[in-house]
Parts: C-alpha cells; sequence; structure tokens
C-alpha cells in the first residue's frame, strides 16, 4: 500500500525521504511507476526522468497514525488486530468468518471453495469495498499463518483465499522476498540462484542454516505454518463480546439504549454460566464514516443484570451528549455530518467472580446491593475517577497521606486498609477537616525565628491571633533530595522543611498554617531573593 | 401498675403512627419522648439519665431507629422537639468562605452522632458485636456520602481524611462525590437520597456569587420546589440528607431545620501543669437555629467532643471528661531532677 491517500491529477505523485543523505524516493503512485520512476531512486534521477513530478515530504508519523486508525477501524471484523509497519494489517479472523457468511449459517471452515461464496472470502471482499470507498489501495489475501498471508497479499494475485491444502503448492510459485527477509540474505539467495519459495522448501536445511543463519528457516517455517507465528494485537481480546449491525447507519440515541440493553440481555447467560460479573465494560460504536468510539465503564461491584447494565451506559450517554437526541452528530468528530452508526459492541473487559444472592421471601435484595448501584451510577454519569474513597497513605507529608482510591477500581474492598488514626480523648485535633488543594499564600507577622504568627493577611483580610500551637516540624523525606511537588502550579513548594502552626483568630476561627523553610537556613526555591526569607501559606482549615 | 404503663406505651405508639401519617410528626414525638422515658425524669439530674442521652439517646421502641437522634443538649434537644429529625432535609448555612469549616464541621458531627446511634441500634438487633477477624479491621461498607462542588472546593478546600478521623468520623464510612457543577452535585445529591442504604448524605454546595436576574446555578437549584422535593425523597427512604451552603442568599426552603454556624472562640483544655493553656482548645460553635419547622428558634454556642460523639455546653461538665484518657507525667527539667539516677 502506498503511503499517504493524495489528490488525484495527472502528475504522477511520489514521497521523498531522506535516506543515506540523498533524497530517495520512497513511494511512487501508479502513473509515476508506470513512467518507470522505482523505491529507492534518487530524486534527481526522478525528477530528470519525470519533469512534471509532484513530490511530497515522507512523514512517518502521520503514516503510522493513519494506519491505527484504520486497524482501530478493522476492528469490525475481529477484535485481534495487530500493525505491520508501514502499511499492513494482521487480522486473525478465525472464528469469524461465520458472521459473514451466507445461508446456510454455519461454514465449516475449509469448505469455501465450492462456489466461493464462503464467510472468509466475503469478509475480506467486504473489508476491500469498504476501504477502497474511503480512498485507499487494498490488497488483501487470507491463509492459514500470518507468514503465509503476508506473502500472499504482496506477491500473490489480488484477493486470495488459499485452501490450506493448496497452500504450499501456491507458495512455491511465490518469490523469497515474501519470506520477510533483509535486504542481505536476499540478495545471497539471488546470487545462489534461489528465486522461488519453492525451490527452498526441498533444500535439506543444515547447508541453509549454515549459510543464512537460523533466520531464514524460522521464517521459512513460518510461512509453512510449521511454526506457530503469534500475533500482538493492538489491544487485549475481551473476555465477552456481543455484538450487532445495522442494516441503516443508526443515530437515534434511544435506539442505541435499545441495542445496548439487548447486548447486555445476551451476554447475561454466557456470565452465569461462569458464574461471573463484569466488572469493566466497553461499548464501541463503529460509525459508518469510519470512526470509532469507545465508552468504557467500571462498576463498584460484579453485575449481571442486563438492566443495571443499560441503565448505566444509559447515563454515561446522558453525561458525553447531554440533552441530545442525535448521537452522530455529537460522536461524529469533526466531520460535522450525522454519519450514524452501522455496528454496535458491547465487551466485557474485566470480570470478577458472583455468587448468587439469596432475595428472602420479601423479594428484597439487601442494603449493600443499593449501595453499589448508586455509587456505579453516580461513577457512570460523573466519571468513575470523581467517585472515591480515602485510604490512608503511609506518608508524613500531609497532601500524600491520604489517597482517593476511585470505588469503581478493581479489586476495590479487598485489600486491607491502614486505619486513620482517631480523636485522642483530651487534645485538640491534629489535623484539619479541610485541606487546599494548592497551599494560598499568607502574609505573616511573626516572631523570628521560630515563632508562632501574631497576625496575619489572607486573602485581603487581616486576621489577629489569639492562640497559637506549634511548630510541628515536616521535614522533606530524607531519601529523597527535595519535597516532591504536588502540581505544577505549586512548584514552588518543593524542597524545604515545613513547620505548621494550629492558630486561632480573635473569633474563633481555627487555621493551618506553616513556614516554608527555616530562617536563615534552607529556604524553598520559591522564596523571595534576598538572605533566604521564608515564605508563609495556609494549607487547612480546621472545623 | 404496669398494665397501666403498658397500655399508655400503647396509646403513645399509636398516636405517634397516627401523626406520622397526618404529618404532624414533630409534635408526637414530643409526646412520645416523655412517655417512653419510662421512670426516668425529664430534667436531668440524675447522671445515669445524662449519660443514656449522651449515647444512644432516647430508649430505642423496639425494631427500628428513633425518628429523632438527640444531640446530647439538653437545651438544643427541647427546642427541637427531642432531637435532630432523621428522615428529613436540614440545611445549614455559612456567609462567608471562611465560615464553611464551622458549617462542615457542625454537620459531619450530627452525622457522627447519628451513626453512634445507627451503630447502637443495630448492635441491639443483631445482640451481638460485629463479627471481626482476627487481627483484621472488618472492611466497611460506606454510608455516608459527601458531594461537593468544583467552586466549593475551591473556596474553602476539599476534606481531608485525617481531619475527619479527628473530628471523630471514620473515613472508611464516606464515599465523596466531586461534582464539577451545581446541576451535577445536585443530581448525585437526588441519587443519595433515594437510596435507602445510605445513613446520610452531605452536600456542599456554593451560592451564586453573582446576583441577578440571570441568576443560574446553585441558588435556582435550590428553590421551594428542588428542597420540597428533596425533603421528601428523604422522608420516604429514610435517609438524613445535609445541605451546606456557603455564601446563599435568604430562600424560602421546605428544610426541616436551618441553621447558621461560625466559629467560637475554643476553651482551652486543662491537663498537667497546664501545658495547653495558651493552645487551641476544643471545638466549638456558635450556632443559630434560623428555622425549625414545628419548634422555636434559637441561639447556641456548642463544643463538640469528638471522643464520646456528643455536644457540650462550653463551660459546664467540667471534670472526668476533661481529663485525658492517658495522663503523661510531666518530666521535671533536668535542673530540678535529683541527682539520684
Amino acid at each position: 500500500m502506498s503511503g499517504g491517500t493524495l489528490a488525484s491529477g495527472d502528475a504522477p505523485i511520489a514521497v521523498v525521504a531522506k535516506i543515506n543523505n540523498a533524497l530517495r524516493l520512497a513511494a511512487v503512485d501508479e502513473a509515476a511507476a508506470a513512467r518507470g520512476l522505482r523505491v529507492g531512486q534518487a530524486l534527481a534521477d526522478a525528477r530528470g526522468a519525470v519533469p512534471d513530478l509532484a513530490v511530497h515530504e515522507e512523514d512517518t508519523g502521520a503514516d503510522a497514525a493513519l494506519l491505527e486508525a484504520i486497524a482501530e477501524w478493522c476492528e469490525r471484523y475481529t477484535p485481534l488486530v495487530a500493525l505491520d509497519l508501514p502499511g499492513g494489517l494482521y487480522l486473525d479472523i478465525t472464528g469469524c468468518a461465520h458472521l459473514f457468511a451466507p445461508a446456510p449459517l454455519f461454514t465449516p471452515y475449509g469448505k469455501h471453495g465450492e462456489d466461493g461464496e464462503g464467510g472468509e472470502t466475503r469478509l475480506a471482499a467486504d473489508l476491500s469495498a469498504r476501504l477502497t470507498a474511503q480512498g485507499f489501495a487494498v490488497r488483501t489475501a487470507i491463509a492459514a499463518s500470518p507468514g503465509a498471508a503476508w506473502a500472499f497479499a504482496r506477491y500473490g494475485k489480488a484477493a486470495q483465499a488459499i485452501a490450506p491444502d493448496g497452500e504450499q503448492q501456491a507458495l512455491a510459485g511465490l518469490p523469497v522476498a515474501g519470506l520477510r527477509l533483509g535486504a542481505g540474505p536476499l540478495a545471497l539467495l539471488d546470487r545462489l540462484g534461489l528465486k522461488r519459495i519453492g525451490q527452498l522448501i526441498g533444500q535439506p536445511r543444515a547447508p541453509l542454516a549454515a549459510r543464512f543463519g537460523s533466520v531464514l528457516l524460522t521464517r521459512l517455517d513460518q510461512v509453512l505454518g510449521h511454526e506457530d507465528e503469534p500475533l500482538s494485537p493492538r489491544l487485549p481480546a475481551p473476555a465477552l463480546i456481543a455484538e450487532r449491525c445495522f442494516a441503516e447507519p443508526v443515530a437515534d440515541a434511544s435506539a442505541i439504549a435499545a441495542t445496548v440493553r439487548s447486548l447486555a440481555e445476551a451476554l447475561q447467560p454466557a456470565l452465569t454460566r461462569r458464574g461471573e460479573g463484569a466488572r469493566a465494560l466497553q461499548l464501541v460504536l463503529f460509525a459508518s464514516d469510519g470512526t470509532v468510539t469507545r465508552l468504557n465503564l467500571g462498576t463498584a461491584a460484579p453485575v449481571r443484570d442486563a438492566g443495571l447494565i443499560a441503565a448505566l451506559f444509559a447515563e454515561r450517554l446522558a453525561a458525553k451528549s447531554p440533552g441530545e437526541t442525535d448521537l452522530g452528530a455529537d460522536f461524529a468528530t469533526g466531520h460535522g455530518n450525522a454519519a450514524g452508526f452501522d455496528m454496535v459492541r458491547l465487551c466485557v473487559t474485566e470480570s470478577e467472580p458472583l455468587a448468587e444472592t439469596q432475595i428472602d421471601l420479601a423479594g428484597e435484595a439487601g442494603g449493600a446491593a443499593d449501595l453499589t448501584q448508586l455509587f456505579s451510577r453516580l461513577g457512570a454519569r460523573l466519571g468513575e475517577a470523581s467517585v472515591t474513597r480515602p485510604v490512608a497513605i503511609d506518608s508524613h507529608i500531609p497532601e500524600q497521606g491520604v489517597l482517593a482510591r476511585p470505588v469503581a477500581a478493581a479489586g476495590a474492598g479487598r485489600g486491607q486498609d491502614m486505619p486513620f488514626p482517631g480523636p485522642f480523648p483530651g487534645y485538640p485535633p491534629e489535623r484539619p477537616l479541610k485541606l487546599f488543594e494548592r497551599p494560598e499564600p499568607v502574609e505573616v507577622i511573626a516572631e523570628v525565628p521560630e515563632g508562632p504568627p501574631l497576625a496575619f493577611r489572607w486573602r485581603r483580610v487581616l486576621y489577629q491571633v489569639a492562640r497559637a500551637e506549634g511548630p510541628e516540624r515536616i521535614a522533606p523525606e530524607w531519601w529523597r533530595d527535595t519535597m516532591p511537588a504536588q502540581n505544577l502550579a505549586a512548584q514552588n513548594l518543593a524542597g524545604a522543611t515545613r513547620d505548621y502552626f494550629r492558630i486561632e483568630d480573635r473569633q474563633g476561627r481555627r487555621f493551618w498554617l506553616y513556614r516554608d523553610g527555616l530562617y536563615g537556613g534552607e529556604a524553598g526555591p520559591g522564596a523571595d531573593h534576598d538572605a533566604a526569607r521564608p515564605c508563609w501559606y495556609v494549607h487547612g482549615l480546621f472545623a | 401498675m404496669a398494665s397501666a404503663a403498658t397500655a399508655q406505651g400503647v396509646l403513645c405508639r399509636l398516636r405517634r403512627d397516627i401523626a406520622r401519617i397526618e404529618g404532624r410528626l414533630a409534635e408526637a414525638d414530643r409526646l412520645a419522648f416523655v412517655s417512653e422515658d419510662l421512670g426516668v425524669s425529664e430534667g436531668l439530674g440524675g447522671s445515669e439519665s445524662a449519660d443514656a442521652e449522651r449515647s444512644g439517646g432516647p430508649i430505642m421502641p423496639a425494631g427500628g431507629l428513633a425518628a429523632r437522634f438527640s444531640l446530647g443538649l439538653p437545651a438544643l434537644d427541647a427546642v427541637l422537639g427531642g432531637g435532630l429529625a432523621r428522615a428529613a432535609l436540614h440545611e445549614i448555612g455559612a456567609a462567608q468562605s471562611r465560615d464553611e469549616p464551622a458549617a462542615s464541621g457542625f454537620a459531619l458531627a450530627l452525622v457522627a452522632r447519628l451513626c453512634t446511634q445507627k451503630d447502637a441500634a443495630s448492635q441491639q438487633i443483631t445482640g451481638q458485636a460485629m463479627q471481626k477477624l482476627p487481627g483484621r479491621p472488618p472492611d466497611r461498607i460506606p454510608d455516608i456520602l459527601w458531594i461537593s462542588e468544583a467552586g466549593s472546593r475551591r473556596e474553602a478546600g476539599a476534606l481531608y481524611a485525617p481531619g475527619l478521623a479527628a473530628l471523630g468520623l471514620d473515613p472508611g464510612r464516606i464515599v465523596q462525590v466531586a461534582a464539577r457543577r451545581p446541576a451535577e452535585a445536585l443530581w448525585a445529591f437526588e441519587a443519595g437520597l433515594a437510596c435507602a442504604g445510605l445513613a446520610a448524605v452531605i452536600c456542599q454546595m456554593r451560592g451564586p456569587a453573582i446576583r441577578g436576574p440571570a441568576m443560574r446555578g446553585s441558588s435556582k437549584a435550590f428553590d421551594l420546589a428542588a428542597t420540597r422535593r428533596l425533603s421528601l425523597k428523604a422522608r420516604q427512604s429514610g435517609v438524613c440528607g445535609l445541605l451546606v451552603r456557603l455564601a446563599a442568599p435568604p430562600q424560602p426552603s421546605a428544610a426541616q431545620t436551618r441553621w447558621r454556624a461560625v466559629a467560637a472562640p475554643s476553651r482551652p483544655f486543662g491537663g498537667p501543669a497546664e501545658l495547653f493553656a495558651g493552645g487551641i482548645g476544643r471545638t466549638a460553635w456558635r450556632l443559630q437555629l434560623e428555622k425549625n419547622r414545628g419548634g422555636r428558634i434559637g441561639a447556641f454556642t456548642v463544643e463538640w467532643n469528638a471522643h464520646e460523639h456528643c455536644f457540650n455546653e462550653p463551660g459546664a461538665g467540667a471534670g472526668r471528661k476533661d481529663a485525658p484518657a492517658h495522663p503523661r507525667p510531666v518530666v521535671a527539667l533536668s535542673c530540678h531532677r535529683p541527682a539520684a539516677a
């Protein structure tokens, strides 16, 4: 496949790249190839041969992104799609072909040669038709191993589907370049006069191994199917999938919601058989203009109930496009037209064992189920990161002592968490009720060097201190060089020792102030330039 | 004598049920409180009644939680008619963002008191302490929802779990919901109030910054119709709803009670050798009950005892509560120590 889709015109087009300090052609289109230009030719020679050549710079990043987008789109056929840069894709369609077969519904693998209308052939035809409609030049081939498919796609006849018993015979006629070897071994093979794969099949293996190393033999075995070549798909294949294709693109939100519900019902028996419930689900919407939208959902507890899953996705869809009934216009990224979706797929990406719950005679399942439903609904509507539980972390630095763990995180609630220290009778609270994410700077009048504040100005209001306690010194972790910075805007807090004071003003408001750095000693990076004057901040407020 | 007492009890329970159906619960509750207090005087002379009030509120009617939970302070309870209504919506307002921690702290203290009562009730029902796996704290199912909106988090800070533990509430019971917009927070509040498994839902919202005809956001969201809907949901599900409003304009609202809280100067702890005399004392708030359905209003200054989960009056109750549970001996300065090791 040539890299990049460019506007067709009369002038031949070539893509150039800098190879070995010379501009050479990286790709040519059919018009240029017909005029005699070849990949690898120097640009100067090419310009001499074809003066009206249109030249474009190679952009490998854009090419890779385009290949990723095509791979994403090809997920509609199978979830196992692997990239073969710069311009190829592997699709593992084992077991997917029956979805494309005409009646009868089940076409056993290998029986498609009767009238050429097997499921795999139709799949390949559908794929090339759609991709050609989008403007790409496609060559497909179906074979029993990735290596053989690679060879047939590039060097075989167009749109070939090889029966497994005829594969070796068909392979024999292909050139050795179909073995995916480097330039060195290919040149050596050419010198030796071995031009076809068929000549290599019958050869004794030891001399080949001695001459070329193990690479040639590995590739030969992979092409013949003697050795397994596992594909590494782009995304992990989900455990359970249910999908539905529409004859006409659908954009109506209620239709999509009804489809999600019926897909969830289709998944329910499979989950029940495994004794599991879904913890993370993914809804993939394939638009007819080629874009793919994925919606992820996490739940607080394993769910199996189709109604609940449909309700959670309804919340997620409502949150994504509130108030819209036509999802096509919202999801069609930047194209502007209401494309509509022609395939909807619901996958279970994570599942956990779910025991059957007995319902009592009154028919109530129990309060805990209601709570997990509520948290799942809140997470679906507001985002999983918005619904959290506090978890104690073993750190003496205040803002790092608590982790907000999402309720929908897998594995939440099973581990044993540290308890928070409770109130000590007879002593005031040591930590404030409210903590600012970014401590706010204050101007303080305090006794130097280590005295508590006497008065301070915060948010343009002056406060007089009536009571003060402290200092509580919190030093940076000695195993790090500096105090870890909280966030980008608070870089000035990194690195210094903090002295915390609990302050009560005359009206009774209680603050948690700290001084960042020490007088005459280390000062934080945000301190003033003159003579290490540390800064004061209010970090929290007591109840 | 005994049969008369049981007949009286049955009659009062009937009256309370009828009042609940007719929606006149506050008045009937006061009657029920008096009559169910079998043998214990209403005035607080005896220490047992004081203890009973501080620990769990009125004596439980069989098979359920009382409709009101007492706050531990008799003056406050009397004004509220026995305690704060459990299945209702209450509003706590703070005029400025620097007073907001007092309002949130008061709301969380109320929830802590409610949860203590709920735990005591469920312990009574099950009849034994919760089974604990040896050496492991039980994995707590969270039953308190804290909803905050982005504007109030920016102005008054986010909830800090160690501070919550210092206030007396176990942070393991809380689920925090961080909403971006007031509409989302309102939706989460309604969803939480509709779920019967929760003990309490607290929603922290900020009033609009600009007053004007185009007032959008929380002010419009919390008008009379919305609060009426929320309190109806709370009553149906039995969840206590607390709305903490920051800088909100005065508005008619259908909440059961409306408070205004500011911080009050604290009374310092005593302690040995007056160690903490200059430091911060007990958490104290000045509360103003602005609206009370079926009751009086008033102003109170209360202190919160985080260890025993009860409200005190400042200046009262000196004695065993003041002494620290584990008194630490104070080591004399080295120059005063005797020479003998």
